[in-house]
């Protein structure tokens, strides 16, 4: 009990320094550029023009609302992306300063991960954008949007935790996980429908968090239908799970980092 | 309670205090000992203001104890100037000797004897000679008087320290200086003051940092095994041996608050980790090291600047990283900035600054606000002259709010001037620790033995 209330006590503390952490990612990412923030934007629509460009015209996917269909499990699945990979190196990164300071160490990983729900925030701007433009009808369902990004979130926490972790000890990780990377990106149905899978790869894709999170978000955006209890379920256990793995995992060998970075 | 409070509660009037000089018969001040033999912060002809009773007034006595040393004379009592040096034992004794006084070459204490009668020069004391019963002692850091009493076998002896940087404070907080109003910082019998400033039995209250049995232990393989490819190789291979190595080994002390506590050792010896276990980097594998209050580490050239930022947002990102909050650093930003002198250039990114800028910047960080312990790695040795020169005045003003300073400096020069006492490691063990001019004279005698 004690301990949790010092827990508690220390985060609060530690507050200020999470936004400040936050706020320099996204300043720094943007810096130098002419447009600044509005790139936050711009990325997703020009990623989503390609796509659509790529996959209606040369591959014939036949999706409805294409357009909005993409940027869906593109942003879904670019912001967990970003989050863990950024978050794998966030102890690395920040080795200099966990030389030299006390500080929990797991506000590295969360302020990256708190960035990209940032970044989130400015892709779903776009994705407004582009449902307006394309005629695509809002329904009420789209408030209930913050229920697959906690559960997202969630996950990549949990998942930076992990991979930040085993990146300390063994750097193959970062080279490791770009590979890895790719291949999930293919297996999330990002740019087709799990209509065309072969049915010996549905159980590989239907197992995957990142699909799981998308077609929840398909679900209340394009369908204006909310998910089963069964599926929140799914989702919420599959998030908890990896957050205690993470948490537990982190909280193991973190006294061991200052060693090794 | 913090010793700051205690110390505001404390005030005497004026009044009060020529009552307590009426008491004693000898009243003693303690002189700088730059003022006698200058130095980079105050450029001075060696001795020649101390030499000169009248300007002896207006140095030894650090204008607040002016006025006391006013009344003292006035009432017809002899004045005791006590005065450190800050030179080596040989340089000292040859320097004191060329100017015709004996002295205390061994703790570099020397005194004079002022009386309006008397216009004798220097005059030294010896343990022969003795001090009569019945001391008051007007001074500003332990070191001095607490070797000149024990020297003296003088056991009761109230101790006070009346220190301008009160004053600085109050004016900075627009309080103005109330004339005649002295703080009192301690006040006891010479013997505790003794005992708390040797630490052999430091009050439990007031111990910040304890160390008890500290031992750190480091694996080095031979060759730093770091992708998974090598481990597995050499896994099969059998070859992953691991060398132990100790880098520290039972070090053990406790620090009391307002100490000024230097770490001297060669390189390796284990300054640098115990720095790192004390600030809660690291954690130590056998021992304990409690902390009691806040610490606010120094931080080195670029750890925890992010160069991309400009120095406003570094100033904030800093402040943060050290546990500050908001509203906190937004008071303290101007004063960071005036104490760094980068008024033109607070939205400059950082990766233009010089190395003495950022030097400077960090350590008007860390000390922007009173945090209980105050740890620095060394840093001092970047910027300017004039530059450290403020930071020790910084450092004087910190410690006399109560703020523990522990310090790692190659510089034995430093240690002496800055730190109370002096903690001397040696691959990883503690040799010796105690006043930081006796420590260091030790080191460096054995060092030069070798």
């Amino acid at each position: 009990m004690e301990m949790l209330r010092r827990r508690i006590f220390g985060f609060l503390k530690y507050q200020p320094l999470l936004k400040e952490l936050v706020k320099r990612d996204i300043k720094v990412r943007y810096r130098h550029s002419v447009l600044g923030m509005i790139w936050t934007v711009l990325n997703p629509l020009f990623m989503m023009i390609v796509l659509t460009v790529v996959f209606s015209n040369m591959f014939r996917m036949d999706i409805a609302k294409f357009p909005v269909y993409v940027l869906i499990g593109q942003i879904v699945f670019n912001c967990n992306a970003e989050a863990t990979t950024q978050g794998m190196n966030a102890i690395i990164w920040n080795a200099a300063l966990i030389k030299k300071v006390y500080i929990p160490k797991y506000l590295f990983p969360l302020s990256n991960v708190v960035s990209c729900l940032v970044n989130f925030g400015f892709s779903f701007a776009a994705l407004i954008l582009v449902m307006l433009f394309t005629n695509v009808p809002f329904y009420p369902t789209i408030l209930t949007v913050w229920i697959p990004l906690a559960y997202l979130m969630l996950f990549s926490f949990g998942l930076s935790l992990i991979l930040c972790t085993v990146n300390v000890f063994f750097r193959d990780m970062q080279h490791l996980y770009g590979v890895f990377t790719t291949a999930w990106m293919y297996l999330s149905a990002i740019f087709y429908s799990t209509e065309i899978v072969p049915p010996y790869l549905l159980p590989v894709i239907k197992m995957n968090p990142i699909y799981q999170y998308i077609s929840f978000f398909r679900k209340i955006i394009l369908e204006g239908t909310f998910p089963s209890v069964q599926t929140n379920l799914l989702c919420l256990a599959i998030s908890g799970l990896t957050v205690v793995l993470g948490l537990l995992v982190f909280s193991r060998f973190q006294d061991r980092f200052i060693l090794y970075i | 309670m913090t010793q700051k409070d205690v110390s505001r509660k404390n005030y005497y009037f004026a009044e009060t205090l020529q009552a307590e000089i009426k008491k004693y018969q000898i009243i003693s001040f303690e002189v700088f000992d730059t003022l006698l033999l200058g130095n980079d912060f105050f450029p001075m002809d060696p001795l020649v203001p101390v030499a000169e009773s009248a300007e002896a007034e207006a140095y030894c006595t650090n204008r607040l104890m002016t006025p006391l040393y006013k009344a003292a004379l006035a009432l017809g009592k002899p004045v005791w100037l006590l005065a450190e040096t800050g030179l080596s034992e040989i340089d000292c004794r040859a320097l004191l000797e060329a100017h015709g006084f004996g002295g205390w070459a061994r703790l570099f204490v020397f005194a004079r004897r002022a009386r309006p009668d008397d216009p004798s020069p220097f005059q030294s004391i010896s343990q022969e000679e003795g001090i009569p019963e019945g001391w008051l002692h007007i001074g500003v850091r332990a070191g001095t008087e607490i070797g000149l009493l024990r020297q003296l076998g003088i056991s009761t002896a109230p101790y006070l320290c009346p220190r301008d940087c009160w004053i600085e404070e109050q004016l900075r907080q627009g309080e103005g200086v109330v004339p005649g109003r002295i703080p009192v910082v301690s006040r006891g019998e010479a013997e505790r003051i003794n005992i708390c400033y040797t630490h052999t039995e430091a009050p439990k209250e007031d111990v910040v940092i304890q160390a008890d049995r500290v031992s750190m232990r480091f694996n080095m393989s031979p060759e730093k095994v770091d992708n998974l490819k090598e481990y597995v190789v050499r896994l099969l291979r059998g070859k992953l041996v691991v060398q132990e190595f100790w880098a520290l080994r039972d070090v053990g002390f406790s620090i009391r608050r307002g100490e000024r506590v230097g770490l001297i050792g060669l390189n390796g010896s284990g300054k640098s980790t115990m720095l790192k276990i004390v600030s809660g980097v690291m954690k130590p594998t056998e021992g304990t090291v409690k902390v009691q209050g806040s610490i606010a580490p120094m931080i080195e050239l670029g750890a925890g600047f992010d160069f991309e930022l400009s120095a406003r947002e570094n100033i904030y990102l800093n402040g943060a990283v050290l546990g500050y909050s908001n509203q906190e650093m937004k008071r303290c930003y101007e004063g960071i900035i005036e104490f760094s002198e980068l008024w033109e250039f607070q939205d400059v990114a950082i990766k233009n600054f010089s190395s003495g800028m950022i030097a400077r910047l960090g350590f008007a960080i860390a000390t922007c606000r009173a945090t209980d312990v105050l740890i620095i790695d060394e840093i001092l040795s970047v910027g300017d002259a004039a530059f450290q020169k403020k930071c020790f005045q910084k450092m004087e003003e910190l410690t006399c709010s109560g703020v523990t300073v522990l310090l790692v400096s190659h510089s034995a020069e430093d240690i002496i001037r800055m730190c109370d006492r002096a903690i001397w490691l040696d691959h990883g063990s503690l040799v010796m620790q105690g006043e930081s001019r006796y420590v260091v004279n030790q080191y460096l005698e054995r060092l030069a033995s070798r």
